[in-house]
């Protein structure tokens, strides 16, 4: 079937992706970590659930998600004119914003700021931060500068607000950047350099993923001062319960439904917009536009198996694990266990393969998409192993918080500009539905069993996971400097020795 | 026997790197690789998706003997015959720019010139410059003072780039831009050294240029009909 070659390599690469971590689950479960049959089952049934969502969604992502970005990203500067721009930035990032279901999640989580205040306010806080870094593509502004202006702004605000809102203000960045979000944005990041044709547009084609999720951090931290939260309420999930086969089909079945309304929930704007893109100036042929929808259908599918899967099937095992690591009589073995499942999880995230497809493109190949993924996973692993520390010990988040965005941010200014691009988009791209579903409910397991403060020492991982990733990808970067920086002080001195003479006349062949 | 081709060789990308190697094998060492998308064999399948179409593109420079036994090579190791494998032709080389960059694009091949050509003096030829990424109007703004019109870019990655330094001097980026530009013959000699003095390997551009045959055109007669206008009052 040398056809369906296409569907047989999206159904390796998802199974690479997310096999690894269900072997290492697997392996704890029979040896030190006994864990109930039920949850055990239930996570091999989410494992299949995700292989199948990551086939279509990868699949789909391809199809649709990036040439509508892409399509959109440059007829919003193609129309050359400023104030238009400017508005449909905003709107777009307004609209996908507010329908992206992580914010519904978040909005509950903090009891003391109404709900629609908050919604409100992030999405607000997303368009504006997308029209900057609209602006910023148009204009060449440098990315660093911009990031350690806004940066400093959110440390100087987080000293008003109290310690237990830290972790939550943090982890809001993840909010905006879903798996369905990402891919888009980053396309429309492509998009909208396309219009630019000196040397940095390929620069400059990333980055939009980094600001854009700058702008939920200050909303949550601006809102956090002016109502003054006590406390943040976390609600843990209840464990499945299935005594037989029927029940534990019963559970996915259940959670289905919803996460299809969900799902179309937050397609939905994206599709909208395109249409109206489409009426309005891409008019794109019948073909296309099919074959865009008939992408969006896969992405669609694929979305609502992931999450299901994550959420019904992964959740309980992390959460039961992270409990039961927990209570074993040498507590430590978290922190390697936790590394280990840091550096594989990563690769199952969706947006992470979409970032790295990307970056391959549109690098044509530099930066390729094994040295990504592998500084995402090395990433991912420091950021496991600090979390599991501070469940371990209760030390704050900020200890680790401010001296990482300030490595992070001091090292911005020697590592070539698109490292630096890549790195905080990846923040964004690698605290995905993942990290939320699996790596979320491992500390919370393990804070529970170790009888921490659930608020302040498990969240934060997710601000973790957006953290490390920023240094490990600019290290990437001041690698390859280092490595190119030898060739081009040989060159200055050869270049002297060569003579000019007639060196350049042409040789008919 | 010893002529000079331009080798385009279009494959499925998953098998590209492989094809690379191949080549290499043969000494033709230094390439130029872009992406593209296949057009689609079966509608139903393009229709969901399901088709994997993305090409690889692949452009190097190969000597006559070189081409022979890459030939055979193609069809009965890679075997490019069978159908949806690819396909590689080769277009004759007329002219490039430079001794350096000649020996940079055939080190490994021991190429002798020798005067000889299928396609001697057609009217136009197309130049291909070979450009480090983003330095394109460098390169356009160079080739424009000599009179020629517009270039089309191509975005390309370079490999094997590394022997760059000891036959140009200078060490070469891998991101490379590729522009073409059609130009009339009698023009083409000012307008290649035009862009070697001003965006040649000297520059942060870092150009090499050659030509290939052009035997008719289609969509260059204004640029006629002004030269003759002008040839017409002096």
């Amino acid at each position: 079937m040398e056809n369906r070659k296409a569907l047989k390599e999206k159904l390796r690469e998802a199974m690479q992706a997310v096999l690894p971590i269900v072997g290492i689950v697997l392996a704890l479960c029979f040896s030190i970590a006994p864990i109930p049959t039920e949850i055990l089952l239930c996570f091999l049934v989410g494992a299949v659930f995700i292989i199948a969502g990551m086939m279509f969604f990868t699949l789909g992502a391809e199809l649709s998600m990036t040439p509508m970005g892409e399509r959109v990203g440059s007829a919003i500067t193609g129309s050359k004119k400023l104030g238009a721009a400017v508005l449909l930035a905003f709107l777009l990032g307004f609209v996908i914003t507010i329908s992206e279901p992580d914010l519904q999640v978040l909005a509950t989580l903090v009891p003391s700021i109404p709900n629609l205040v908050l919604i409100l306010s992030v999405a607000c806080g997303v368009g504006v931060f997308l029209t900057l870094a609209l602006l910023r593509m148009l204009f060449g502004i440098p990315l660093p500068r911009m990031l350690v202006v806004l940066y400093l702004m959110v440390f100087v605000l987080t000293c008003f607000v109290p310690k237990s809102f830290w972790a939550v203000a943090f982890d809001s960045g993840g909010v905006t950047t879903g798996p369905m979000t990402v891919p888009f944005i980053m396309a429309l990041g492509v998009g909208i350099s396309s219009i630019r044709s000196d040397r940095h547009a390929a620069n400059d084609s990333f980055g939009l993923v980094a600001l854009c999720s700058v702008g939920p951090i200050l909303s949550v931290l601006i809102l956090g001062m002016l109502y003054r939260p006590a406390e943040s309420s976390y609600a843990l999930d209840e464990m499945p319960q299935a005594a037989d086969s029927v029940e534990l089909g019963a559970l996915f079945g259940a959670e289905l439904p919803a996460y299809m309304g969900e799902i179309a929930l937050s397609l939905l704007p994206i599709l909208l917009f395109f249409l109206a893109f489409q009426v309005f100036s891409l008019k794109l042929p019948r073909r296309q536009l099919s074959k865009i929808l008939v992408g969006l259908l896969y992405t669609y599918v694929g979305l609502v198996l992931f999450l299901t899967g994550a959420n019904v099937g992964f959740m309980p095992a992390g959460n039961y694990l992270g409990q039961v690591l927990g209570g074993l009589a040498f507590p430590w073995v978290l922190i390697p266990i936790a590394m280990v499942m840091g550096y594989f999880i990563v690769k199952a995230e969706p947006a992470v393969y979409v970032l790295n497809k990307q970056v391959e493109e549109i690098t044509d190949g530099a930066i390729s998409e094994k040295a990504m993924g592998l500084s995402l996973s090395v990433g991912v692993a420091c950021s496991l192993g600090l979390a599991m520390i501070r469940v371990l010990t209760g030390i704050s988040i900020m200890w680790f918080l401010a001296p990482g965005y300030l490595l992070a941010l001091s090292i911005s200014f020697f590592v070539p500009k698109i490292y630096t691009a890549i790195a905080f988009d990846s923040g964004g791209v690698a605290s995905g539905p993942m990290a939320a579903a699996f790596l979320l409910p491992l500390a919370q397991g393990a804070c529970i069993a170790l009888g921490g403060d659930l608020a302040a020492d498990a969240f934060g991982v997710v601000a973790m996971v957006a953290m490390t990733p920023l240094i490990t990808i600019q290290v990437l970067g001041l690698m390859s400097e280092v490595s190119s920086a030898r060739p081009r002080r040989a060159l200055l001195a050869s270049q002297a020795a060569l003579s000019q003479e007639d060196e350049y006349a042409v040789i008919e062949l | 026997m010893n002529e000079l081709y331009w080798m385009v060789v279009i494959v499925n990308r998953q098998s590209l790197p492989k094809f690379e190697e191949f080549f290499r094998r043969y000494g033709a060492d230094v390439h130029f690789v872009t992406v593209g998308r296949g057009t689609a064999a079966s509608e139903i399948l393009d229709f969901f998706g399901l088709e994997a179409n993305e090409k690889g593109v692949l452009f190097t420079v190969v000597t006559r003997k070189v081409w022979r036994a890459l030939r055979y090579g193609l069809r009965n190791r890679m075997r490019i015959d069978v159908p949806g494998t690819g396909v590689a032709f080769i277009i004759p080389m007329s002219s490039i720019a430079g001794r350096g960059p000649l020996l940079f694009l055939t080190q490994n091949q021991s190429y002798q010139s020798e005067e000889e050509s299928v396609l001697k003096n057609t009217q136009y030829e197309l130049l291909v410059v070979v450009s480090n990424l983003g330095y394109s109007d460098m390169v356009m703004d160079a080739a424009r003072q000599k009179g020629a019109g517009g270039g089309t870019i191509i975005h390309a990655k370079g490999t094997g780039m590394q022997k760059a330094q000891q036959f140009l001097g200078v060490s070469l980026a891998s991101e490379k831009e590729l522009i073409l530009i059609v130009v009339k013959s009698a023009d083409k000699n000012p307008i290649m050294q035009a862009i070697m003095e001003n965006a040649g390997p000297r520059t942060k551009a870092g150009s090499i240029v050659f030509s290939l045959p052009v035997t008719a055109t289609a969509g260059m007669r204004l640029l006629e009909a002004e030269e003759e206008k002008l040839a017409g009052n002096p």
